[in-house]
């Protein structure tokens, strides 16, 4: 018996898988077996670490096996992982690949046995990253490293983790801030390790970021710091990631995975219905409704990068600092990309970085190289805090440079419509003599010109007609001013709403309805107005409960008093409708009860209806944009999709203008034609051409099939039919007979 | 008006009345007025794509009266300031702080918001660089033609709802010594101001919650 069991070690001692499978199941009875193999594994360390040349072949399936078991001895082997990972550490020049490789893919198995801490194991991953020269093993460790934080965030967001790894990426950042700095063209070797590091860092956060595994503004803070970092391959990556260049990717793959469920339940409804199907149908529903429950609660918001950023304003600064000063250094493609960014900010934030509007006049000229995109980036950083005379040079410069007769009229368009594109978003920028000049460029030849002079014109009467000639002024602003309609004076915005939008509209239709009928019930109007949320019906309760004895605190708006009110409020309305004094409108029906979802539909139908008023009477585009936004959200509300364009940066497009599309020139059209006819055959009867490319003879039964009638008629084989004797064709019909008998 | 407006309007009621009262109570008896703020959860709203927005109104009644406000003003605005009592800063003072980070931040803290000539306003950027805009006390400005006690009481009473780097927003609507029907007037007219802002209306509310500063919060909504 203690033969056979010397003999089983003898054997197992060879073969690795064997005994690993037989540990597995019986970890206790083979435990000697086990100390057998660790001891050797220690040995074999223990003399690598004396002479670091010795050559470890057979110890890379020795620590395999090793680490697959591991977890079945938890107190012989707990100082498993740390040796590893010294190893790897320490030893990391004299490892040859395929040894490093074993050793990282045996620390992964044991974080995935749950033997070592996820923490544990990026912390030496992090540190091997810098010190390994192989690219595949560096790619190797950069995606488990990925894949690691996506699993670990992915039944809910892992702080602690994600707050070690953000540090490391900071540090990672950090280290390279303070080189000199460096354009793309001349990076130099020994700058390389720290830039690929940072640059790694980027792109980790990054890609983070888009799987939404990381949203917070810890991250956006990495990123924020690579904007500085010394090497132009870094602050670039670190660029687009704020203007979210690459956004569109991720939506298109959302959808990708809705029509795929939706397909399924369609296969299910259409093809025969298995386990199997069946079974997949339900992983698939149910991976879609944890998809969509994700979506729906959202409670950690999502914010775009850029309003994440801390202290907008120390970032912008420094951003025009790094700009000014790398202005020889970096390419123009690289400044015009920093400027994208840093105008963002500014508009995003309302920021006032002064001098760039003084930087920036120097890039003003028709023929620079990138022009549309340098006026995107002064359009947009542009806003109602930005005071006027600092943009008035510029727009100045602006009009002597592109809107003169010397140009072509693609730049005279380009130049009016930045000017558009500021005063919209800064009218007291504007001079009233200057405007008077631009305005008169409608009267122009060509087109784009024209729309964008027209386009300035209608964007003056809706802002400040006051600054236009009474002539040029057009019906409705000259109304509005005698009126006594001011322009907005400086500091004050229009994009914060200041009351409820068209609630006198509201308030005038509930006077009207309550004259014709007094009984509206209003219970429908809060109908379906939650259908989405599933917590209605405790809501519902909520509204139900409250004991009726509170009635009596309800008397203080009694009927008298709203008549009384009403009258009140008519009197008002005839009195002064003229005047801007909305609140004190307002006030009345807005403060003595909640609205209704209903109501809000009622409020956005009857603007809508003013607003298609306004239009018949002939204003401008200002009423056609309100009226396609209300109509959207008319859309959104009913149908519970979203899709609110964010319109607060300005697009080359806008710039540019509409253009007629020139027509091709000779080279161009030829160029065209040739791309048409790449991949096709030339222009020719097939006839007598084989399907396939290879060449090859007609096969025998081709050439039996093709054989003129006359040759056929005399050989052998035919003729033999016919001449043979009647008891011949009879064993021949007989034999045929048979045959198909026993085919039956 | 019946049905479901009046109950919520019945929970509206109850709830403020219990604010009022849980403050009264002579245990609760604080060496401060204590100020009633509104506090909102937004749901199903996701800022990446939707308007972010942001809205100013003015309520019936001065939520905050002991605000304190400053006037940075040209000469006759000063000359108005003065017999009002309030305080001002004039042109000569703004440039005494000589755009230092910190003099602006003082000044800053130390005023709730700030009120500006129309001539003075364009320059205010210019004068104390970001750190007005920072704290966001971008001034408001005032006409001579305009009432400056009107422009003052206009200032208190107008609260502003602005999203920041979280969900969730609040807003003071008023205070403890306010009257019921005043309070319920505020909060009435806050809210409904705040549901016209957002884009899919009562579908993005989560939560309502009012309290006072040292109370519990009750829940509206």
């Amino acid at each position: 018996m203690t033969k056979s069991k010397s003999n089983r070690g003898a054997l197992l001692l060879d073969n690795l898988p064997q005994l690993q499978g037989l540990v597995k199941r019986d970890p206790d009875g083979y435990k000697d077996e086990f100390i057998q193999q660790y001891n050797h594994y220690k040995s074999i360390i223990n003399i690598f670490k004396l002479q670091p040349g010795y050559n470890l072949n057979e110890f890379n399936n020795l620590v395999g096996f090793i680490s697959q078991v591991a977890p079945c001895y938890p107190s012989i082997t707990s100082q498993l992982p740390n040796d590893l990972s010294d190893l790897l550490i320490q030893f990391n020049s004299h490892l040859s690949p395929d040894t490093k490789k074993t050793l990282i893919q045996s620390l992964v198995l044991l974080r995935n046995r749950k033997f070592i801490d996820s923490i544990d194991l990026l912390k030496v991953l992090f540190q091997l990253l810098p010190i390994t020269t192989s690219s595949s093993i560096k790619s190797y460790i950069k995606h488990v490293i990925l894949n690691d934080m996506k699993l670990a965030n992915q039944q809910s967001k892992n702080h602690k983790l994600n707050r070690v790894i953000q540090g490391l990426l900071f540090a990672m950042v950090q280290t390279g801030m303070d080189a000199e700095i460096t354009s793309n063209k001349k990076s130099k070797n020994n700058q390389i390790n720290s830039n690929s590091e940072a640059m790694w860092a980027v792109m980790l956060t990054r890609e983070l970021w888009r799987k939404g595994v990381w949203n917070d503004s810890k991250s956006v803070s990495i990123v924020a710091l690579a904007c500085f970092h010394p090497t132009a391959k870094v602050q670039n990556a670190a660029t687009h990631f704020f203007l979210g260049s690459d956004d569109v990717v991720e939506e298109s793959d959302e959808e990708g995975d809705e029509i795929d469920i939706k397909k399924v339940q369609h296969q299910a409804l259409i093809n025969k219905s298995r386990k199997s199907t069946d079974k997949k149908m339900s992983k698939q529903k149910k991976a879609a409704k944890k998809a969509n429950a994700n979506k729906q609660n959202s409670s950690t918001p999502n914010f775009p990068a850029l309003q994440l950023l801390n202290d907008p304003q120390g970032f912008a600064e420094k951003l025009f600092l790094s700009l000014t000063k790398t202005d020889k250094v970096h390419s123009l493609d690289h400044r015009v990309l920093v400027m994208q960014l840093l105008t963002r900010v500014m508009g995003a934030h309302k920021l006032c970085v002064l001098s760039f509007y003084s930087y920036i006049i120097k890039y003003l000229t028709h023929h620079q190289l990138r022009i549309t995109l340098i006026l995107v980036a002064l359009a947009q950083s542009v806003h109602e805090l930005t005071p006027p005379d600092v943009l008035t040079p510029v727009i100045r410069k602006i009009a002597h440079e592109f809107v003169t007769p010397g140009v072509g009229s693609e730049v005279v368009a380009a130049g009016l419509n930045s000017i558009t594109e500021i005063s919209r978003r800064q009218p007291w920028a504007m001079e009233s003599d200057l405007l008077e000049d631009l305005i008169e460029y409608r009267k122009s030849a060509d087109k784009g010109v024209i729309t964008a002079s027209r386009g300035l014109l209608q964007l003056f009467r809706e802002v400040n007609p006051s600054i236009l000639k009474r002539k040029e002024r057009g019906k409705l602003a000259a109304m509005g001013m005698s009126t006594g309609k001011q322009a907005l004076k400086f500091g004050e915005s229009n994009e914060v709403a200041s009351g409820i939008e068209g609630l006198d509209l509201l308030e005038k239709h509930l006077d009207q309805k309550e004259n014709d009928d007094e009984d509206v019930d209003d219970e429908k109007a809060w109908d379906d107005w939650d259908a989405e949320s599933d917590d209605a019906s405790s809501e519902e309760e909520g509204w139900v409960n409250v004991s009726d004895d509170d009635a009596d605190i309800d008397l203080s708006d009694s009927d008298e008093e709203k008549e009384k009110e009403k009258k009140e409020k008519k009197e008002e309305d005839t009195k002064d409708i003229s005047t801007n004094d909305q609140i004190a409108q307002m006030s009345t029906l807005a403060t003595e009860r909640i609205l209704t979802p209903a109501d809000f539909a009622l409020l956005n139908d009857l603007k809508m209806k003013a607003v298609q008023e306004e239009i018949d009477q002939g204003g401008g585009n200002a009423a056609k944009r309100k009226l396609a936004h209300l109509k959207e959200k008319r859309k959104a509300t009913g149908s519970g999709a979203d899709g609110d364009d964010q319109g607060q940066f300005v697009t080359e497009a806008e710039i540019v203008g509409p253009r007629k599309r020139a027509k091709n020139d000779y080279e161009a059209r030829m160029a065209s034609i040739a791309e048409g006819r790449e991949g096709r055959d030339k222009f020719a009867s097939r006839k007598g051409k084989h399907k396939s490319d290879k060449v090859a003879s007609k096969t025998n039964e081709e050439k039996k099939r093709n054989k003129p009638m006359m040759m056929a008629i005399h050989s052998k084989r035919v003729k033999s039919k016919s001449q043979s004797k009647l008891i011949d064709k009879q064993k021949t019909l007989h034999k045929h007979k048979e045959k198909q008998r026993k085919k039956m | 008006m019946q049905g479901v407006v009046n109950r919520c309007k019945l929970v509206f009621r109850a709830q403020v009345k219990d604010v009022l009262e849980q403050s009264a109570k002579p245990e609760n008896k604080r060496n401060f007025v204590e100020t009633v703020e509104l506090q909102i959860g937004l749901k199903n709203y996701d800022p990446q794509r939707d308007k972010r927005f942001s809205g100013t109104i003015k309520l019936p009644h001065v939520p905050r009266p002991r605000m304190a406000l400053c006037l940075l003003g040209d000469a006759a605005d000063i000359d108005r300031a003065k017999l009002m009592g309030l305080e001002f800063m004039s042109v000569e003072d703004l440039k005494k702080l000589n755009k230092n980070k910190k003099l602006v931040k003082k000044l800053a803290k130390k005023y709730d918001a700030f009120v500006a000539s129309e001539a003075l306003i364009k320059q205010i950027p210019r004068l104390l660089g970001p750190g007005l805009s920072k704290a966001g006390k971008f001034p408001t400005p005032v006409s001579h033609s305009e009432d400056l006690e009107k422009k003052t009481t206009e200032v208190k009473s107008t609260i502003k709802f602005q999203l920041k780097k979280v969900l969730c927003l609040a807003v003071a609507v008023g205070h403890v010594t306010m009257s019921e029907d005043e309070l319920v007037a505020n909060i009435m007219l806050a809210v409904n101001f705040l549901v016209s802002l957002l884009k899919k209306n009562w579908q993005n509310v989560k939560s309502l919650h009012i309290k006072s500063t040292m109370g519990k919060a009750h829940r509206l909504f």
